[in-house]
Formats: C-alpha cells, sequence, structure tokens
C-alpha cells in the first residue's frame, strides 16, 4: 500500500468530499444494462440457411440520453442482442450460423440486423402509468455473393406499469425487455409473409415450403 | 418491574393490537356462465393479465399472482403466467394475444401452438382486466424531530376501490365459458399522535381472494 493511499485514507474531509460525489452520482444518473434470457418462438421454421451478422455496433448498442430534471440515462440493451437473436435463430430458421461482418457465405443469404433508433419514456414525462420504450430495427438483406437486396423495417414497443417497479431504472429494464420480445415476436410470426423477405428468399432459390425441424447450433 | 415501564408496555401492546385491525372492505363477486364447465386431475388453468395496448387499466403483476396462487389448489392446477407466455412464445405476447374467444379456433389451428398446449395440459385460460385505484382522501399529517425527540401529529384517511374482470375461455370447446368480476372498496385510516397508527383496509387482497374463490367454484361446477 503506497502512502498517498495512507495519507488520503487519514483524511476525513477527503472521505466526505468523497461520499458527496458518490451519492449526488448515484442520483444524477440511470443505467439500465439488460440481462435477460428470451424464449425460442413457437413457429415453423423456414427451410432457408441464414447467416446472421452480429455486428459491433448492435451488440454494444448503448442509448444515452439527458432528461431535464430526471438525469442521465443509459440504456445497454446491446448485451442481450446476441441471446436474443439465438433463440430467435433457432425458432424461426431450420439452420444458421453467426458471423460479425457481411461477406460471402454458404448459407441462402445474410440478414444484418440494425438497431436504427430507441426512445424511451418515464411516467413523470407522459403522466401516464407507464415506462415506455420504442426501438426501430432494420434487416438489411444480402444475397449469398454479399450484395444487399433490400432492408425490412420492423418497429418494436414495450411498456412496463409503474405500479409493478419501484424505480426507474427497473421499470425501463422491463419494458425494454418487453421491447425486445416484441421484436422477436412480430419477426417470427410475420417472417414468410413480409414481401421483401419473399423476395429475398426467392432470390436464395429457397423453397416456400416449410420445414418442423429446428435450429442447428451456431 | 419498574412502573416505568407500564406505559411502554401499554403502548407497545396497543401497537400490536392496532397492526391487526384492518379497515372495512366490502367486496362483491359475480358471474355470468355461459356453458358448462369441469376439469380432471391432468388439466390445467392459467390466469393472464391483458397486456394489449393501449390500455390504461392494465391490471398489477401482483394481482396476477395473487390470484392464481389462490386459485391453485387439489383440484385447480394452474400454470404461472410467465412459464405460460414463455412456453407459448410469440402468440401470448402484448400484440399478438387474442382479444376475443372467436379468435381461439384460428389460434389452436397453429400445429405446433397445439402440441404445446396439450403438452402443458390447458383447458383453461382467465384473462384478467381491472385495477384498484385510490379514489379519494382526506386530512393531514404533521412529523417533527428535534434533538429531544420526535413525532407525528394528524389524521389521514383514504379509500381504494378495487374492480376486476376475469373471462375464462374453455380450450376444449374453443368458446368463452364466462365472465366472473370481483369488486371492492374499502377506507383506510392512519391516526397520529406521536406515533403514526395505520389502519389498513386490504382492498387488492379482498378482491383477489374473493375472485380466485369464485373461479375455482366456476371451474370445477361444484
Amino acid at each position: 500500500m503506497n502512502n498517498s493511499w495512507l495519507s488520503f485514507s487519514r483524511q476525513p474531509r477527503q472521505w466526505l468530499i468523497l461520499a458527496a460525489f458518490v451519492i449526488s452520482s448515484g442520483c444524477a444518473s440511470n443505467r439500465i444494462e439488460l440481462n435477460s434470457d428470451f424464449p425460442a418462438p413457437l413457429v415453423t421454421a423456414s427451410a432457408m440457411r441464414v447467416s446472421i451478422v452480429l455486428s459491433p455496433e448492435l451488440t454494444n448498442y448503448v442509448h444515452e440520453e439527458s432528461v431535464a430534471r430526471r438525469g442521465d440515462y443509459s440504456i445497454n440493451v446491446g448485451t442481450v442482442q446476441k441471446r436474443l437473436f439465438q433463440r430467435l435463430a433457432e425458432g424461426v430458421f431450420s439452420s444458421y450460423e453467426f458471423t460479425a461482418e457481411v461477406g460471402s457465405t454458404d448459407a441462402d443469404g445474410s440478414l444484418l440486423p440494425v438497431i436504427a433508433e430507441l426512445q424511451f419514456a418515464t411516467p413523470a414525462q407522459t403522466r401516464t402509468d407507464y415506462y415506455e420504450v420504442w426501438m426501430r430495427y432494420r434487416f438489411d438483406l444480402y444475397d449469398r455473393g454479399g450484395a444487399k437486396v433490400g432492408s425490412w423495417d420492423l418497429p418494436a414497443y414495450g411498456k412496463a406499469n409503474q405500479a409493478n417497479y419501484s424505480n426507474d431504472n427497473e421499470g425501463l429494464n422491463a419494458a425494454a425487455i418487453a421491447a425486445c420480445r416484441d421484436m422477436a415476436a412480430m419477426f417470427s410470426l410475420n417472417f414468410a409473409n413480409e414481401p421483401k423477405l419473399s423476395q429475398w428468399l426467392q432470390a436464395a432459390n429457397v423453397d416456400t415450403v416449410l420445414e418442423n425441424s429446428t435450429g442447428s447450433s451456431p | 418491574m419498574s412502573h416505568h415501564l407500564y406505559p411502554l408496555l401499554k403502548l407497545s401492546i396497543l401497537t400490536t393490537a392496532v397492526l391487526f385491525i384492518g379497515g372495512c372492505v366490502t367486496a362483491t363477486v359475480q358471474e355470468v356462465r355461459e356453458r358448462a364447465t369441469g376439469i380432471v386431475g391432468s388439466e390445467t388453468v392459467v390466469v393472464l393479465g391483458r397486456r394489449s395496448r393501449p390500455s390504461n387499466d392494465e391490471t398489477e403483476i401482483d394481482f396476477i399472482r395473487c390470484v392464481a396462487d389462490n386459485l391453485d389448489s387439489d383440484s385447480v392446477n394452474v400454470i404461472t403466467e410467465q412459464n405460460f407466455v414463455d412456453a407459448t412464445f410469440p402468440w401470448f405476447e402484448p400484440r399478438t394475444a387474442p382479444i376475443n374467444a372467436n379468435e381461439l379456433p384460428a389460434l389452436l389451428d397453429e400445429p405446433l401452438l397445439a402440441e404445446r398446449l396439450e403438452q402443458l395440459g390447458l383447458r383453461y385460460v382467465v384473462w384478467v382486466q381491472g385495477k384498484t385505484e385510490r379514489v379519494s382522501q382526506a386530512g393531514s399529517m404533521t412529523c417533527g424531530m428535534s434533538p429531544g425527540g420526535g413525532g407525528c401529529f394528524g389524521f389521514l384517511t383514504w379509500e381504494n376501490d378495487a374492480s376486476y374482470e376475469a373471462s375464462v375461455w374453455d380450450t376444449q370447446e374453443q368458446k368463452a365459458a364466462g365472465r366472473l368480476s370481483s369488486d371492492a372498496a374499502g377506507t383506510s385510516y392512519m391516526p397520529a399522535l406521536v406515533l403514526p397508527i395505520p389502519i389498513i383496509a386490504r382492498v387488492q387482497k379482498n378482491a383477489c381472494i374473493g375472485l380466485a374463490n369464485q373461479l375455482q367454484e366456476f371451474i370445477t361446477n361444484i
């Protein structure tokens, strides 16, 4: 232990300043880091073999915003994206793999998920009972050669009743998890019917006949 | 024992007694039966809160849990809400869950979902709507503290109103089996003479137990 630490630890005034700093910084910031598992969708799996591109922009996505009189908010949704897309792929695709960047693939095509936008609201802002999170996912679709063939925008929404949560962190955490589940639900139910995805499937020469088999491990 | 201890003893006995006294609650339970019901040992029931949007009266998670816990018994097996929505994902999410019982046949045509519901042994889906809210309040209380001690003085009163409705869907018949409602109202008091003494009317708890008991009678049809 060095001398500077000993001299610091013997100064009560410095301890008070440190305590005040910790208390004031704790009041001013709300840090939410999602940590949740998700269920695999119970839908008939597509015959398509897909390469899912999990970019660092997606897996490190953090929304930061300052709200007047409420402090700073940091919502880290990137931490759960890999788990979310793994569960989604287990249900929706008969075969899938994860990569970090778009390129040529042995799969029928590549899917690059992007969080294009995230907004949130607290009951104090909206004067309702709900914490709300809106996310706009964009899915860029690539053929097996790595050429972009289209995009699909998918809005997702999650809310959490403030009666069930004791503070902003818990409420926004629940609302953000609900938004992630909403995206997975809408993706899995609309995947086969979305026109842009149908074109992608046709470009990949994937038969529209669907299989009942479940996904392979990445 | 010293005579100085008697006032303290009396105060603690009084406080303990008051903690066991609740405010008065009036509760009403009603039901409308649309068809005959019944349940056998292997069949299960799930109690779900309505989470579809837009909804300004989303039911509290605690209330759903309370009804499920009180309904669960030797004669009625209840699956928890979270386990059920995870096991049937994505069919009972806020934006995808069926709104009316007439959507049940189409939903049960989904082969993987039908298979999962059969594995779960699901017979009845109970949808609960409603909430408990404070409808009025009055009075005031002031608390203070000094080097010699502290205390509160005043009187607070408030009235809570709980109103819930449960729709029971029979997955075997693929139709609605009936509706039940549970309403409760009660006034809570908090007099304070140095020490605040809460006399709480357990409105939500009464509505929950009333609804769960009525659901059990409704489902078992006994």
